[in-house]
């Protein structure tokens, strides 16, 4: 009777004398196959820019009410504890959202 | 330098479309995908490289479907998994519908020196069914765990134990012939 192989040796010496493959004609020949992007050039893109900072420009000149925001805004400011603390409070509650955003990739 | 993870360049892939961030997988993944091919093919590197090319491009397109819970390596081997079993089902019709016996044209009678081991086992894994020769291959080559096979191959746990079961008794008659101490 013929002796066993032992399959799990064999494979063990596979993985051991495994072929490094490389990468550059096969990377080319993917990459080459992949659908191409979209590309759009620099003067359309550049001229699509342009127009729409000149419409939102117009815009803002004709509809965006400047001058009655203008009237709102507080003459003269009391800087009070409370304010100071809320105004501290708001600053650590943002830092630590924001680090936490950080460290955790956390999507805002 | 920090390596970006695999899930981090695949969410580029998949918002911005980047060709950047899809070569980096292709670096990281390809040469354990191209041998396991290679492995499954007979050692036919042209047909592994191009089976490869093409599990790639699909994984591509369909980046978006994949969901974090598997590894990304998984589920390229799915992808070339159903590629290989679709490729050997068109050419098996294909050798039927000639008269041909595929079994007894991919099967060597020569037998390659000592120093291609990979190419050995390679062709002896061709005298198993592909789906044996692929749980086989996930288990004692890649040491992945039945139920990492199992959603690989997206088939029953009962299926792949039987699969590599009877694989590895096919296997060992195969190889019954190499020689004592030749290899091992």
């Amino acid at each position: 009777m013929s002796k066993e192989l032992d399959l799990d040796n064999l494979f063990s010496q596979l993985r051991d004398s495994e072929p490094e493959l490389h990468e550059s004609g096969f990377l080319h020949s993917v990459r080459s196959a992949l659908p191409v992007k979209k590309h759009r050039s620099i003067g359309s893109e550049t001229v699509i820019t342009l127009a729409a900072a000149v419409i939102g420009c117009g815009l803002a000149f004709n509809y965006f009410p400047a001058a009655e925001l203008l009237s709102q805004l507080p003459r003269k400011f009391t800087i009070t504890p409370l304010f100071v603390l809320s105004l501290s409070g708001i600053a650590v509650a943002l830092s630590a959202l924001i680090y936490l955003s950080s460290e955790s990739e956390l999507d805002l | 330098m920090v390596e970006a993870t695999d899930q981090a360049l695949i969410k580029r892939v998949a918002a911005l479309a980047c060709h950047e961030s899809f070569d980096v997988l292709v670096r990281r993944h390809q040469a354990a995908l191209r041998y396991s091919l290679r492995q499954m093919t007979g050692w036919d590197q042209s047909l592994a490289d191009d089976l490869a090319q093409e599990t790639f491009i699909k994984a591509y397109n369909s980046i978006g479907s994949f969901e974090g819970n598997a590894k990304f390596s998984s589920w390229l081997y799915r992808i070339g998994y159903n590629l290989l079993v679709s490729h050997f089902r068109v050419a098996r019709n294909r050798e039927l519908t000639a008269g041909d016996d595929l079994a007894n044209r991919t099967t060597p009678t020569t037998r390659f020196s000592s120093n291609d081991l990979h190419k050995d086992l390679a062709h002896a894994l061709l005298r198993l069914p592909t789906q044996q020769r692929m749980a086989l291959h996930l288990n004692l080559h890649k040491q992945l765990t039945h139920q990492e096979i199992c959603n690989i191959m997206e088939i029953p746990l009962g299926t792949v134990k039987t699969a590599i079961r009877r694989g590895k008794k096919t296997l060992q008659e195969e190889l019954s012939s190499w020689k004592d101490g030749d290899m091992l």
